[in-house]
């Protein structure tokens, strides 16, 4: 499979690219890919922020956007390598199948359709779209959290069900922590007896 | 070939609005919030004045940026009056003398000049504005300090406490005058005094020639001491022409160029989109350059 095949496969075979990925592990590809998505998103985010930001031409307060958005891009690579390596840990020692670096490749490419969402919201501000500033970028990152899940559960072969376990179940943990912190929290209130 | 042609059309979409994306970030130099036919320039000098600057580093006072921005605005048709935004506290004698030239050639050819000056114009900064046709000051800018400093450290103490020592070979005998490894000797601290001296002199002779008949020449001298002031001091004094804000500016450069009604403002030595990525990079205040012996206004 060329890098095409695979961007194209990802957005619209994503089943059959997928179990391809994981067994082939294109690492440096899904690399390029991640990383080139998030330098884009980085350079029309900084846009969709400065039309949002009226300000003294002397100003330059923008480059804290860059500075949060250089920062984002590390912070996400970082992120991704250790997202693969806790759903790949998780799924060991719950289902016991393991494949860090099958994973690692397949959210790399899962990224992919992250690319739309930035340039499609750029694009309805410029054209005066109020509903796509909204649903672009919520239509990309769902469809991004999609191939996740799939990802999860074509790399581990897992069926559907574990694979949104696996995926939300971090997510539970925080929730579970927060009722723990919440509960606690009350129970120290001075509530008067009788 | 379908395949092909979907990620082609893909990639064109991606393309157009990396390039609009581009556009828009390289256009905050324009104030959105003005229209009109006849433009005025900004010249923002922002931060110490300098000669030079790495590539790490960045400010808008390097001397060579924005010459070369006075001089655009100088070729350029459209724009009909300028003005210079300083918020500056001074820096190289030299790059501060540069400027100034560049802005005096550039009233030569007719184009009204107005300072904006922002928290502090000072030293440089200042001699920077008495090149200009009209300085606006805000109330509670810092101001002044005309006078010329020149800073040296010995570290010979130092160097002997770290076991180093510096040989010196030279060709005269004020080859290594300002050297860290050893004390100034009295006549080469008399050299460095008629340099500090001569250059505080052209000081004099600037704000003299920039400020005519708005001070007398007495009362600059008393004041000329390195101290500095208030804007609205400033004004009582005569170093400054009027109190406002940058705004106030532009209608002043508006006023003195003639224009009717609003004019586009434009900043013409404004961060590109590549030099707020490197200033978000790194903060150029942690790369500041700084010589032993450097003449600074």
């Amino acid at each position: 499979m060329t890098l095409t095949e695979m961007v194209y496969g990802i957005l619209f075979q994503p089943v059959s690219t997928l179990q391809y990925l994981s067994r082939e592990k294109p690492l440096s590809r899904a690399m390029l890919v991640f990383v080139s998505v998030l330098l884009f998103n980085t350079l029309v985010n900084q846009a969709i922020s400065m039309a949002n930001i009226e300000e003294l031409p002397f100003s330059l307060p923008v480059n804290l956007l860059w500075l949060f958005g250089l920062m984002g891009i590390i912070f996400s690579i970082l992120l991704l390598f250790l997202t693969a390596g806790f759903f790949s840990l998780l799924s060991e020692v719950f289902f016991g199948r393991a494949n860090a670096s099958g994973l690692l490749v397949c959210l790399g490419f899962a990224s992919v359709p992250g690319i739309l969402g930035p340039p499609l919201q750029y694009a309805a501000i410029l054209i005066k779209l109020p509903a796509g500033v909204v649903l672009f970028p919520l239509i990309s990152i769902v469809w991004v959290m999609i191939l996740q899940v799939m990802a999860l559960r074509e790399s581990l072969e897992l069926d559907t069900g574990k694979a949104i376990l696996l995926y939300i179940f971090p997510l539970l943990l925080v929730i579970l922590f927060l009722a723990i912190i919440t509960a606690s929290f009350i129970s120290s209130f001075p509530f008067a007896e009788f | 070939m379908h395949k092909k042609l979907v990620v082609f059309l893909l990639l064109a979409f991606l393309l157009l609005m990396a390039g609009l994306s581009i556009r828009a970030v390289n256009r905050l130099d324009h104030d959105s919030t003005r229209e009109g036919t006849a433009t005025i320039a900004v010249v923002q000098i922002n931060g110490p004045i300098g000669g030079v600057s790495s590539w790490m580093e960045n400010s808008s006072s390097t001397a060579g940026d924005i010459m070369e921005a006075i001089r655009k605005a100088g070729k350029r048709e459209d724009i009909k009056a300028v003005v210079v935004r300083i918020d500056s506290p001074g820096g190289s004698a030299g790059a501060s003398q540069e400027i100034a030239m560049e802005l005096e050639r550039l009233r030569e050819k007719g184009k009204p000049v107005v300072t904006s000056m922002g928290d502090v114009c000072a030293s440089g900064g200042y001699w920077i504005a008495c090149s200009t046709d009209h300085i606006v000051a805000n109330g509670a800018s810092m101001t002044g300090s005309i006078g010329v400093i020149m800073q040296l450290s010995n570290l010979e103490g130092l160097y002997g406490k770290l076991g180093i020592r510096n040989q010196t070979i030279k060709s005269g005998e004020h080859k290594d005058m300002g050297s860290t490894s050893r004390e100034l000797s009295a006549e080469e601290e008399k050299i460095l005094q008629a340099l500090v001296d001569d250059s505080y002199q052209q000081f004099l002779e600037q704000v003299q020639k920039g400020r005519q008949e708005k001070i007398a020449a007495d009362k600059l001298l008393e004041i000329a001491d390195g101290r500095i002031f208030t804007g609205k001091q400033a004004l009582e004094l005569g170093l400054v022409d009027s109190l406002g804000n940058y705004y106030d500016a532009v209608q002043q450069a508006e006023k003195m160029a003639g224009i009717k009604g609003e004019s586009k403002l434009e900043v013409i030595n404004a961060f590109s989109w590549w030099d707020r990525f490197k200033l978000g990079m790194f903060n150029p205040n942690l790369f500041q350059q700084g010589g032993f012996a450097e003449l600074k206004y």
